[in-house]
């Protein structure tokens, strides 16, 4: 082994024992107690002295660690090509643990949003609230044909890796990236603007207002999220990572992505087609 | 669960709720008719996931339903038709469809004249009539995705699997 395969492999026993998730992560919390105190005005100057010793802290990280950077990427990707990606990882019922930990997580997240938002909802003698404006539906119920075209490439892409076609398994995740950037840019292009500046309906306009952008605001995170895992995946197929008995990511990813289409079929019906408001 | 049931339970739900919310209840010719009821008959292609996920999107959609809270039963008859396709995918599955419509049927058009005060008969021609239509048009969807090369292997593998048992009987 020569020095330089030493110095690698002592390099890389060194990123996996690094201090700096766990400094990382704890200060976190120095932040958001900072921005608690600082925003609640509860110790404006303790709140202030918080937050700059996370800025600091993520200075430091940077300056120290930055340097390793293109090592750690370059070293990741080499380590992923020989990395064959397993069929079946372990297994809760046939899905990935960690893939059923992650959506089971979502699961509680979204239950709590849709319950609290027909917790408050229960409270208002009449929904949506007087004054608040008609939600057009018009673009809403795209973006639903447009999910559902997507949930069906998606599974075209999964289809195509069984078969072992590669370019089928390229085109499927890349029409599935498309389509859901089409509906972030209905979304955030179209939909977003036209009710904030032509009908003032903003995050502020009441209880209306804010459960209408958070709860469309996060799903929409979501599908950003789905988005970018799409995009890791292209890369993948690009690579040729995924064979017919070897493609779990990829289950994974549509899994997500059915999922994110699942919660916008609720969203639509609950928000725009007004559902349980008898 | 495997992979491939949460999506066909997703795509169920998303062609239920596409096709009756985001196209809308089509009247024609005095016909009631749901377009997304058109992908009930591909219970027999896809099994429980599709049965399931066809009745999750009909609930939600039936709650938002101009027929108020009562709709939501529809699920219950619904149930009883998916459960007739699904059982008889072996035999026939036209005649499970149509047993569906009429199911399906009667109810809405018992559930419009308690709504809207319509006269049954009336409401029974266009609510029967328009679920015939719909899986007629659904079973010929069926007919033609069960040749694609996608699909083609779960029946194959379905009937194979029908021929085994009556071999086992016999």
């Amino acid at each position: 082994m020569s020095a330089e395969t030493n110095a690698h492999a002592a390099h890389e026993e060194h990123e996996e024992g690094s201090i700096w998730p766990a400094i990382v992560g704890l200060n976190t919390i120095a932040l958001i107690a900072g921005l608690i105190l600082l925003l609640k005005g509860i110790y404006t100057t303790v709140g202030l002295i918080l937050v700059f010793y996370f800025i600091a802290l993520l200075v430091v990280f940077v300056v120290f660690e930055v340097r390793q950077w293109q090592h750690v990427i370059s070293s990741f990707f080499e380590r992923l090509q020989k990395t064959p990606i397993p069929a079946e990882p372990e297994k809760v019922g046939s899905v990935g643990f960690p893939t059923a930990l992650f959506l089971l997580t979502e699961t509680a997240f979204f239950a709590s949003a849709f319950g609290a938002y027909f917790l408050i909802r229960s409270t208002f003698p009449v929904w949506p609230p007087p004054g608040a404006p008609h939600l057009e539906n018009f673009i809403p119920r795209i973006q639903t044909i447009i999910l559902l075209t997507s949930s069906v490439t998606i599974e075209l892409a999964v289809w195509s890796a069984k078969k072992g076609n590669n370019r089928g398994v390229l085109a499927g995740i890349l029409a599935t990236m498309v389509l859901g950037i089409v509906f972030m840019g209905l979304k955030l292009g179209i939909e977003w603007p036209r009710l904030i500046y032509e009908l003032g309906f903003t995050p502020a306009s009441g209880f209306y207002g804010s459960s209408f952008y958070i709860l469309t605001g996060v799903h929409g995170a979501h599908v950003v999220g789905g988005i970018i895992v799409l995009a890791i995946a292209a890369g993948r197929a690009k690579l040729g990572h995924f064979k017919p008995k070897s493609h779990g990511f990829l289950d994974a990813v549509s899994l997500y992505w059915n999922f994110v289409d699942l919660i916008w079929l609720m969203l639509f019906l609950i928000i725009w087609e007004g559902a349980f408001l008898w | 669960m495997r992979y491939s049931d949460f999506a066909v339970f997703v795509l169920m739900a998303g062609f239920y709720v596409a096709g009756t919310a985001a196209i809308g209840r089509i009247e024609i010719a005095g016909l009631f008719i749901k377009p997304g009821e058109i992908v009930s008959p591909l219970i027999a292609l896809f099994g429980v996931p599709a049965l399931l996920g066809f009745l999750f999107g009909q609930f939600m959609t039936n709650s938002a339903s101009p027929f108020g809270p009562m709709d939501l039963l529809t699920t219950i008859f619904a149930l009883a038709g998916l459960l007739a396709i699904y059982l008889m995918r072996r035999q026939s599955v036209l005649l499970g469809a149509l047993i569906y419509a009429v199911l399906t049927g009667i109810w809405t058009a018992y559930l419009i004249s308690t709504v809207t005060g319509a006269l049954l008969s009336e409401a029974l021609m266009a609510a029967v009539g328009g679920q015939l239509i719909t899986v007629i048009a659904g079973y010929l969807v069926y007919s033609w995705l069960r040749r694609l090369e996608p699909f083609r292997p779960i029946h194959a593998q379905s009937i194979e699997q029908h021929h085994y048992s009556e071999y086992e009987r016999r």
